[in-house]
């Protein structure tokens, strides 16, 4: 099991490290591009001033089995939808048997969930999560879409995060958001004037906007997979090693009690002896 | 002064270096970047890229995506594909080409998502082809004389 969930972490981790410059940088450019533009500009950048409705995109895994995992990551959903208030309505979608269950349990509604996209994501299979999200907020059901998953800092650390994906351009305002991969971005602030859009601010917006989602909900997917490999890989590690300890344990004892039982037939018999040899 | 360009796709970091000047063709036709740009966001066509350094060209191609210009001369091409000329070959575009027009005429009529990814498919081949017809063109020339 360790070696299965090794070559599949492998698989995922180059995966991830692959398309992380793209989606960093595409990250920035929204960062940089969406402090300077008009926010009534697209729909993607819509900003309502209230927080009502907000929608959360939960990354869980399929199976069990992968140490604090799932838990971790569920434990900071749950601690983002608390610190969202009561008056707030929460919809969510999951990925992942776990994080829809999990959900469930207590009693979040549940809009969709995907299952079986973790294990090997593909673009094409991403691509229906984030029009889907694209069109929730576009006809102004929600006011933010926060997205939690699990990054991928290293095999032996990995950390659970809430992103707030939607509007784009409020990720500024946010504390201790806004980060892809293990890097902070940092703020720059030399960046004075505006951007020139060719050919108009609306035609480039429109293309690139709902490409960024789409990447960042990609991108988040890989990062899940590869910390859901990794944190398996160890959790199925330890399992090793703890039943190797067991077992090692487990025959000294039997061993332990064979000699005794040995030495006890031995015992028996020459004291057996002895006693017919003494009449 | 020079620029730093980076150009990325999803799958990988095609070029990064500091290069003189970019040409590269936006859906408004194609545009060349130069040290003290003012900050730009445009949309990328498939086509040609070039990037000028010490009077020596790099020639790319890629398909669609966005250019953004940063201040401090920073160029970052966010392409859907993207690779230099020294790796296309002409057979396996070819192939591609045809594989994409034949797909292109199947969903003409049926679904119209697939019919606008196998346009875009195609358009990114003919570019790719197109490119390559040209540079190889000029290497065969350089190579006579």
């Amino acid at each position: 099991m360790e070696l299965v969930a090794a070559s599949k972490m492998r698989k995922a981790v180059g995966a991830v490290s692959a398309s992380r410059p793209y989606s960093k940088l595409a990250w920035e450019t929204v960062l940089s591009v969406g402090g300077k533009i008009d926010a009534t500009l697209h729909p993607l950048m819509r900003q309502s001033g209230k927080v009502e409705n907000v929608l959360i995109l939960l990354l869980a895994s399929d199976r069990g089995l992968a140490g604090g995992y799932n838990t971790n990551v569920i434990k900071s959903a749950i601690s983002g939808i608390r610190r969202l208030g009561e008056n707030v309505k929460i919809q969510t979608i999951c990925i992942g048997k776990r994080g829809a269950d999990a959900m469930r349990r207590i009693k979040q509604p549940v809009l969709a969930s995907f299952t079986e996209i973790t294990n090997n994501p593909k673009f094409e299979e991403i691509l229906p999560i984030g029009k889907m999200i694209i069109s929730e907020f576009n006809e102004g059901k929600y006011d933010k879409v926060l997205l939690v998953y699990t990054d991928f800092v290293s095999a032996i650390s990995q950390k659970p995060l809430i992103l707030e994906l939607l509007p784009f351009g409020a990720q500024e305002k946010s504390e201790d958001l806004g980060q892809t991969g293990t890097e902070k971005i940092e703020e720059k602030t030399d960046d004075k004037g505006d951007y020139t859009f060719e050919p108009t601010p609306r035609d480039v917006l429109d293309k690139m906007l709902p490409r960024l989602v789409e990447t960042m909900v990609y991108q988040a997917v890989l990062e899940a997979a590869a910390s859901e490999h990794s944190s398996r890989m160890f959790a199925m590690r330890s399992a090793s090693d703890n039943a190797g300890e067991m077992i090692d344990d487990l025959s000294f004892t039997f061993n332990q009690a064979r000699q005794a039982g040995i030495t006890q037939e031995i015992a028996e018999i020459s004291s057996g002896k002895a006693a017919l040899e003494a009449k | 002064m020079s620029l730093t360009l980076k150009i990325v796709t999803p799958e990988r970091v095609v070029y990064e270096d500091t290069v003189d000047s970019v040409s590269v063709m936006t859906q408004m036709g194609e545009i060349t970047i130069l040290p003290g740009h003012i900050p730009l966001v445009a949309n990328l066509q498939a086509g040609e890229l070039r990037a000028k350094k010490n009077d020596e060209e790099i020639y790319l191609v890629s398909s669609t995506g966005f250019l953004e210009v940063r201040h401090g001369n920073q160029v970052t091409i966010l392409a859907d594909t993207a690779e230099r000329v020294e790796e296309l070959e002409l057979e396996k575009i070819e192939a591609a080409k045809e594989r994409a027009r034949k797909m292109l005429e199947e969903k003409r009529n049926i679904d119209d998502v697939a019919f606008a990814d196998a346009a875009a498919m195609l358009e990114r081949e003919l570019a790719r082809e197109r490119v390559a017809i040209k540079r190889k063109k000029y290497r065969d020339v350089g190579k006579q004389s």
